[in-house]
């Protein structure tokens, strides 16, 4: 039976149009050719949108209507309803199996002889470093970065982990984001009257609670785990929103009673904490970006008050590098840890020590912005 | 064995460091490994950086530090050692230019040196070894608005 011809595709806020198949790799070419397959026989579940991450255009194109629902919403508050530009800077093609009947051309991302473990899945790359792919249990996704452009393969939407619909294509994106010099930090960031609180730390350090306690409290929220980091021209630091998710631990529950309603189980065996998008609880708190004014380094400690003193460039560094070059999927390297140096020597930081009246962190925060900024 | 005519260099292929305020603080990019040293132990780290002979480094700290000719020596003997066994630095033949630093007027207190190491992240990346870092591509356009 002849494949019908496409539509035109539905565009929210865009112009229908391809970009051409970039010449590239076999594996990748074949991806590229199976999503094309699936728009033409499916243009009814072919959804477009646009984004801006960390000031660069995204266009995200997904055959599977839920699929693109759930790997919208990490993004929704970054999202942009204008008119795609010539200049789109990263174009991600996506497809799900079960919607479109579409398999998966190739069976792994093995393509290149070579691996990397990161967390439950597989990244590779190709000897120029031009292709990244990296396979999950029930997804397979290419990033050439040379026409940024990510292709991508999924089972189905309903077999996504609590992760990829948290934190969707993490792995390319800290690659696509580190080639715009955007580097993922392992942070928290919040931001009141444009002006942000990094939280650097260690797992457990309190980077969560520190956020969520000041985006309940009024404070506009950027992340509590990864963020993105750029140094301007002038040399001053930017923080960048990367995804509106969040992970609820138990002690959560209790403190922050406007987010549980919202929370998405985990079905996995992995899976114990739950996942909130924010998009759905505090819409219009979520920025995109904030300039960097104060250095926030979370610690519990045993006391009823939470109070803010003084840290040095050393402490700050300790805080902060460690967990953003190494635990992260991409590392960055000496010139990674470079900005990580600058950021501490050029911005203020102090330790913010967490008591155990959570409702005091907000203010300790206002204060603390209020002492640096004047 | 270590002679004070010894010099060393960082392990630049796998190590990164940072001086702030006599603390230096190093990483270890490929195991994982970091570690930090302050004051006395930050100076050290400046002038091993540098690639002064252990010699070098203990004129130095004794003209700056309060502190007698043997405790100096035994201590950097053997923060050395220590530096030298976990890879952070390797032996050099490269002789620096002469260290021009003005002495301070009155000597500093003087605390041992200590190498603070943690393991917990190399714990992890055994677990994960790391991806390699990608190369710049030849083909980047620079970052607008960005300095790197």
């Amino acid at each position: 039976m002849p494949e019908p011809s496409a539509p035109s595709p539905p565009v929210r806020g865009g112009e229908a149009g391809d970009p051409p198949i970039p010449e590239c790799a076999p594996t990748v070419t074949e991806m590229h050719a199976a999503f094309a397959r699936a728009t033409t026989l499916c243009p009814d579940r072919f959804v477009v949108s646009s984004y801006r991450f960390a000031g660069h255009e995204v266009r995200l194109r997904i055959v599977g209507r839920d699929l693109a629902a759930q790997i919208g919403r990490p993004f929704a508050h970054l999202e942009i309803n204008e008119k795609v530009s010539p200049t789109t800077h990263l174009t991600i093609d996506l497809w799900d199996e079960e919607e479109t009947g579409i398999p998966c051309p190739v069976t792994s991302t093995d393509t290149f002889g070579s691996g990397w473990t990161i967390g439950n899945g597989l990244t590779t790359a190709s000897p120029d470093g031009r292709y990244v792919g990296h396979q999950l249990r029930q997804s397979i996704n290419w990033l050439d970065r040379k026409a940024q452009h990510v292709v991508g393969w999924t089972a189905s939407s309903k077999q996504l982990s609590l992760y990829e619909r948290g934190k969707p294509l993490h792995v390319l994106l800290s690659v696509w984001y580190n080639d715009r010099d955007v580097q993922m930090v392992h942070a928290g960031l919040v931001s009141k009257n444009g002006k942000g609180v990094l939280f650097p730390g260690m797992g457990g350090a309190g980077k969560s609670t520190s956020a969520l306690a000041c985006l309940c409290a009024g404070f506009d929220y950027l992340g509590d785990d990864y963020v993105g980091l750029q140094v301007l021209a002038e040399g001053s630091f930017v923080g960048h929103s990367l995804y509106n998710s969040t992970w609820l631990e138990p002690e959560h529950i209790s403190h922050f009673p406007s987010l549980p309603p919202h929370a998405i189980p985990g079905t996995l065996p992995r899976e114990e904490k739950s996942l909130v998008l924010l998009s759905h609880v505090l819409p219009k708190r979520l920025a995109r970006s904030a300039p960097i004014s104060v250095l926030a380094l979370p610690r519990i400690v045993d006391t009823h008050a939470t109070r803010f003193r003084p840290a040095s460039k050393g402490e700050a560094l300790l805080a902060l590098a460690p967990t953003s070059m190494l635990a992260l999927p991409f590392r960055t390297g000496v010139r990674g840890f470079e900005r990580l140096a600058r950021l501490v020597e050029h911005v203020p930081r102090y330790w913010l020590e967490l008591g155990r009246d959570l409702s005091q962190i907000p203010r300790r925060v206002d204060e603390l912005l209020a002492e640096v900024t004047g | 064995m270590l002679t004070l005519q010894a010099r060393f260099r960082p392990n630049e292929k796998e190590v990164a460091a940072k001086v702030l305020d006599e603390e230096a603080i190093i990483i270890n990019l490929s195991n994982g490994i970091y570690y930090s040293m302050d004051k006395v132990g930050g100076f050290l780290w400046a002038m091993v950086a540098e690639g002064h002979s252990l010699e070098e480094i203990l004129a130095a700290i004794v003209a700056r530090y309060d502190v007698s000719l043997e405790q100096a020596r035994a201590d950097i003997e053997r923060l050395a050692a220590e530096l030298l066994q976990e890879n952070v630095v390797l032996a050099s033949d490269h002789t620096p230019p002469p260290r021009e630093h003005p002495e301070p007027r009155q000597k500093v207190a003087y605390e041992s040196p200590q190498l603070n190491i943690y393991r917990d992240m190399g714990d992890l990346l055994a677990l994960d070894p790391p991806m390699p870092g990608l190369e710049e591509i030849p083909w980047k356009e620079p970052a607008e608005g960005s300095s790197g």
